[in-house]
């Protein structure tokens, strides 16, 4: 699957673009501020109904317009192409897919995990170096591109847990709620909570299980000692401490969650906020040392700067591998700006790996790396593109 | 832009609060209305001040009806020991279209969302409550909970569920699966693996 062409219409910097991709290897490259992370950004949203970097539409949106629009066309590694258009307006603040020329109700149901993507930009180093909702939403990002039954989950819960939120809040400062009543639809969201909760957490333990191997292989290619790295899925329920395990059947997980929710039942209506439930997991990055007694350290607190980032790099190309296994598509690789971010080491071993990916965009300040990319990609299956004054001149 | 007509504008604005039109339709709709001869507009707003003025809750199910009970809590030919629960007054236009259904109603206007600002107190659970009075009402054997497969629909039905639970009646939820008469293969996949988790034993 790759994109064979993208039109921009009112999109960030871009009043009206036309640009036609290779679909192989797409270098971008052009100074600071003229607006390569643009582009990366615009192919998200046809491919993943938002934006990569997170960005609000209506900061997408050209100065002085009232709509923008991205539109692609996209061709399967069987020939048939897809049209998917994105509308949006800000008056109304909505924005509309269209599916091959026709409107779809929602984009999540008609087009998400269609087109997989895999991204990586200086913010993914938070992914090893920041908070729990940084891996989170990593891993969030890989599993609901192969699962749609798991975002659905995802959906329902961050609607539930927003709901069960708005009800303490309310309650605590004295709302028309009588203590009856609270206490019914607080038992009630607390059932429901436990429900999607173990589904997600059963789903979660088994995708931890299953993509290690994935790290693992993609990690020692990347270095030249024996070190492996490990991760472990750490949930309300088993704590912090090592060690304590429990069991990941879902009959078990539920009455674990009701027995959690309970026993911290008085402590979320005190602090009037939701305490136990799976937007609290989080995903524990450790590397085993080859010379220390095989021990291993957690990355966030023992690693160089040089192993986040190897492992990063390690996490990213797994996900890669493993979204391509899942979903039988070759995902679209975005690389925004991480040649600066990295070291040549690094930068060379993903470039030695280009000819094993589909469809790849690399945006970059200089030109510098393109006689390294054309030592290993055939130059015909390369298209460069500079970025001069918000138009895009194909070199 | 020149401002044509404030009449026009405030049409157009009153138009556009409904749901389901934006302004452009509500535009369209407002051009319409201008085009029409005389008599058909008043006929337009005379049905909209009486749908208003006549239409009330039933006394019994809550549902809208221009009489104090509406005709399916008065029928003689229902079933006055079932009651299917529904959202809005659309749901029963829906249930009753089947056909199927012969029992009565009761419309809760709404599910809790504590998001819009809507809880329990705001929708007729009272209501429902009432109709468990045995000296009023015939004895209630068995509730349908039809709300729609929301997080607000399905955390109602828990709620109702344990508000229910000390009248020890049977309670029962309408099931989530496939459409009838399609494919498997078409079906998305959600909606796939309720089917499968919602299973009947054979």
């Amino acid at each position: 699957m790759f994109l064979k062409n993208i039109y921009l219409n009112n999109f960030r910097n871009y009043s009206d673009q036309h640009i036609e991709f290779s679909g192989k290897l797409n270098y971008i490259y052009g100074s600071n501020g003229t607006g390569k992370t643009n582009i990366l950004e615009s192919i998200s949203f046809i491919t993943f109904g938002k934006s990569f970097v997170n960005s609000p539409e209506i900061d997408c949106l050209r100065f002085g317009e009232g709509e923008f629009n991205v539109s692609g066309n996209f061709e399967s590694s069987l020939g048939n192409e897809f049209s998917v258009s994105l509308n949006y307006n800000s008056a109304v603040r909505k924005k509309l897919f269209y599916l091959n020329k026709e409107r779809v109700p929602g984009f999540t149901s008609a087009v998400f995990g269609k087109f997989p993507i895999v991204f990586m930009t200086p913010h993914s180093l938070e992914i090893t170096y920041g908070n729990p909702s940084e891996r989170r939403r990593f891993f969030d990002i890989t599993l609901s591109q192969i699962s749609r039954i798991y975002l659905d989950y995802l959906r329902n819960i961050n609607r539930l847990l927003k709901l069960k939120n708005i009800l303490l809040k309310s309650y605590s400062s004295g709302g028309k709620i009588t203590g009856f009543e609270f206490n019914n639809l607080l038992e009630s969201y607390n059932d429901k909570l436990a429900e999607m909760a173990s589904e997600i957490t059963v789903r979660r333990n088994v995708f931890v299980k299953d993509f290690l191997p994935y790290l693992e292989k993609n990690f020692r290619y990347l270095i030249s000692s024996n070190d492996t790295p490990f991760m472990e899925y750490q949930t309300c329920l088993n704590g912090k401490a090592e060690g304590i395990g429990i069991s990941y059947e879902k009959e078990n997980l539920f009455s674990e969650y009701r027995r959690k929710l309970e026993e911290f039942k008085n402590e979320e209506i005190a602090r009037a906020t939701c305490i136990i439930g799976t937007h609290r997991d989080d995903y524990i990055f450790k590397l085993k040392k080859q010379n220390e007694n095989n021990k291993p350290f957690l990355l966030k607190n023992f690693c160089s700067q040089g192993e986040h980032k190897t492992y990063l790099v390690g996490l990213k190309l797994a996900e890669y591998e493993y979204i391509k296994d899942r979903s039988g598509v070759e995902p679209i690789l975005l690389l925004d700006d991480i040649l600066s971010e990295l070291d040549s080491d690094r930068v060379e071993k993903i470039i030695s790996h280009l000819n094993e990916f589909g469809q790849v965009f690399i945006t970059s300040t200089e030109s510098g790396y393109l006689g390294r990319l054309k030592q290993k990609v055939d130059g015909r299956d390369i298209s460069v593109f500079k970025i001069e004054n918000s138009k895009v001149i194909i070199r | 832009m020149v401002n044509i007509s404030e009449s026009l504008d405030s049409l157009i604005e009153e138009l556009s609060s409904l749901p389901q039109i934006g302004r452009k339709t509500a535009r369209r709709l407002a051009m319409f209305i201008i085009k029409q001869p005389k008599e058909k507009v008043e006929k337009l707003s005379k049905s909209l001040i009486d749908v208003k003025e006549k239409i009330k809750f039933c006394r019994i199910c809550c549902n809208i009806t221009e009489d104090d009970i509406c005709k399916i809590c008065s029928s003689q030919k229902r079933n006055r020991n079932l009651i299917c629960v529904v959202e809005d007054p659309q749901d029963v236009y829906a249930i009753e279209k089947t056909n199927e259904f012969k029992g009565l109603y009761h419309v809760l206007h709404g599910r809790i969302s504590p998001l819009d600002g809507i809880g329990p107190e705001d929708i007729k659970i009272r209501e429902l409550l009432g109709r468990f009075d045995e000296n009023k009402f015939n004895r209630i054997e068995e509730l349908i909970l039809a709300l729609n497969p929301t997080v607000e629909g399905e955390t109602t039905i828990l709620y109702l569920q344990k508000l229910l639970k000390p009248l020890d009646i049977k309670i029962s939820r309408i099931a989530r699966g496939l459409p009838v008469g399609s494919d498997l293969e078409f079906a998305d996949e959600v909606t796939l693996a309720k089917a499968i988790e919602g299973r009947i034993s054979l």
